[in-house]
């Protein structure tokens, strides 16, 4: 209230508002012509001789520092603005594809980017070439631009024949699998005693090769590796069962916690033998019962469990 | 010829004009910073000096005194403005000077020698300055020139920071004991005036500091006891 008091002071009743006022007040305020302030006094003000022009600076890119690892380094050549077509003249031929045939999958991965790298520090010249200078000298980067595209396409072509041999593998494995797990479990029951140690061997790669089934488990346990546990340990029960008490107090594995002690146990009679002890000792503490659909839960639980034990064994004895 | 006189008189007159009308004092007051401000016009290339932060319409009808097809006024919208440079001078009457200096030099371009300063345009086919639309590359070589003359001219020491490392040129061009050279922070590119606000703020207070300094010096001096002869 006070201060529109004090205004009213400044503005008389019936003036303008005071918004307009203010505006108008700063338009003059800025304006040439009434623009009242006074040019500073105590400076030099006369420069009489004291200045020379000078003819106009031209910017100087080498001015400005690039740091050595740059990532937009890597659309040049050894730091180079443009290659002379020289120096791409013993650039050499295209990869042939049997050539390619013989990598791995890794290496034909890396030559790809490396090829793809490759292609566009030429496209960049070749984008100079085109705007600022004649197109007579760019037969070369055109050459070399066609053979790397020729080799990533080759590399395609081998990555296309492996994934279609996959698949078709893929599919006759389908044809043929219960032949050849037929025939493996045949070969692997009626071996003879003395061939234990090698049988256990073939049982690790049949089950790697044919079930994809690694023992570690590094991503897990899916519900398909859970079908070639069961598999597996039925294979190796078979084989080691013998006529001893234990044996007959134990009959079969009820639930999958019990097919994964026969799975993990040691491959001949003694580690199945000490397997189905310690199922019995597992069954005396009276289990709950698992379900079907809980069998990948309860799997993978045990194996968490069990890698966390190895890794504080592991802390323990460092 | 008394036309062309009349003119040049005209175009002199308003040069006077131009020059730095407030005072020290007001910039300190202000608590800006004593800066002087390249700003280049990004359509044409042109040059523009400003005291504050950011162009001014006065300004332009001063500094273009005799526009014609190849040096046309230039347009005050400022989004076709950017900062090129600062300078930093020790203080703000020498920041005032630096503006008139930098005003002085436009004059002799444009009016004085505006010949030897046409001689020395790179051309084109036709006798023209080179252009590409509209752009003129030699207006802003031509302000980088002025910034090299305006720091022996004065002889005081003088920071500039620069848009671009690349756009000061050579570094035989520029004497090291009496400019220093640095960057215009890019942290928020697009809040360009604020970097300018704060670049003067730092300024201002870099300044306040060493009068702070001074006056505690002469402070202690005067409180000191005079030698007792034995």
């Amino acid at each position: 209230m006070n201060s529109v008091k004090q205004l009213r002071t400044i503005i008389p009743r019936g003036s303008r508002g005071f918004h307009q006022t203010l505006a108008s007040t700063a338009r003059l305020a800025n304006s040439t012509k009434n623009n009242k302030t006074k040019a500073p006094k105590n400076i030099e003000r006369e420069f009489s001789g004291k200045f020379k022009i000078l003819p106009p600076i031209a910017p100087k890119a080498s001015n400005i520092k690039v740091k050595d690892d740059h990532p937009l380094w890597q659309f040049f050549s050894h730091k180079k603005f443009l290659r002379a077509p020289e120096d791409l003249a013993n650039a050499g031929r295209p990869w042939a594809v049997s050539e390619l045939r013989r990598k791995s999958f890794d290496d034909l991965h890396t030559l790809w980017y490396v090829c793809l790298k490759e292609r566009n520090i030429l496209s960049r010249e070749d984008h100079l070439l085109s705007n600022y200078l004649s197109d007579t000298g760019s037969f070369a980067y055109k050459r070399l631009n066609e053979n790397l595209h020729e080799t990533m396409q080759r590399i395609r072509h081998v990555l296309a024949e492996r994934h279609h041999a996959h698949e078709a593998a893929l599919e006759s494995f389908e044809e043929q699998k219960n032949q050849i797990f037929g025939q493996f479990k045949s070969r692997y029951l009626e071996a003879d005693e003395s061939r234990d140690e090698d049988l256990g061997l073939q049982l690790e790669r049949f089950q790697l090769a044919y079930l994809g089934l690694n023992s570690k488990f590094p991503h897990g346990v899916s519900q398909k590796d859970v079908n070639s546990i069961k598999f597996i340990s039925e294979l190796k029960f078979t084989r080691f069962k013998s006529d001893t008490d234990n044996m007959k107090a134990f009959g079969q594995p009820k639930d999958i916690a019990e097919t994964f002690m026969i799975f993990q146990a040691h491959h001949s009679d003694k580690g199945v033998e000490e397997a189905v002890v310690s199922i019995l000792e597992y069954r005396e503490s009276a289990p709950s019962e698992i379900t079907p659909e809980q069998e990948q839960i309860v799997l993978n639980n045990i194996v968490k469990t069990e890698r966390a034990k190895q890794v504080s064994e592991a802390e323990e004895q460092s | 010829m008394a036309n062309k006189n009349r003119n040049i008189r005209k175009a002199v007159k308003l040069f006077q004009e131009a020059r730095a009308r407030r005072s020290p004092d007001f910039f300190r007051k202000a608590g800006l910073g004593p800066h002087v401000y390249v700003f280049r016009n990004l359509e044409t290339g042109q040059v523009t000096y400003s005291q504050t932060i950011g162009i001014n319409p006065q300004n332009l009808t001063k500094q273009f005194t005799r526009p014609d097809w190849q040096n046309r006024k230039p347009s005050d919208r400022i989004d076709v403005w950017r900062c090129m440079a600062v300078a930093e001078l020790p203080d703000h009457a020498k920041a005032i000077e630096a503006f008139d200096g930098l005003l002085e030099l436009r004059k002799l371009r444009d009016v004085i020698d505006k010949k030897q300063a046409m001689e020395w345009r790179v051309k084109n086919s036709d006798g023209n300055i080179w252009f590409s639309g509209n752009y003129r590359p030699t207006y802003t070589q031509e302000a980088v020139a002025d910034l090299v003359s305006l720091s022996e001219g004065l002889g005081y020491n003088m920071k500039i920071y620069w848009e671009d490392a690349w756009r000061r040129g050579d570094e035989t061009h520029w004497n090291k004991d009496l400019v220093q050279h640095d960057l215009i922070p890019t942290s928020a590119p697009r809040e360009r005036y604020s970097v300018l606000r704060e670049l003067s703020e730092k300024a201002f207070n870099d300044w306040k500091q060493k009068l702070d300094v001074k006056a505690k010096a002469s402070e202690i001096s005067a409180q000191e006891p005079t030698p007792v002869s034995q």
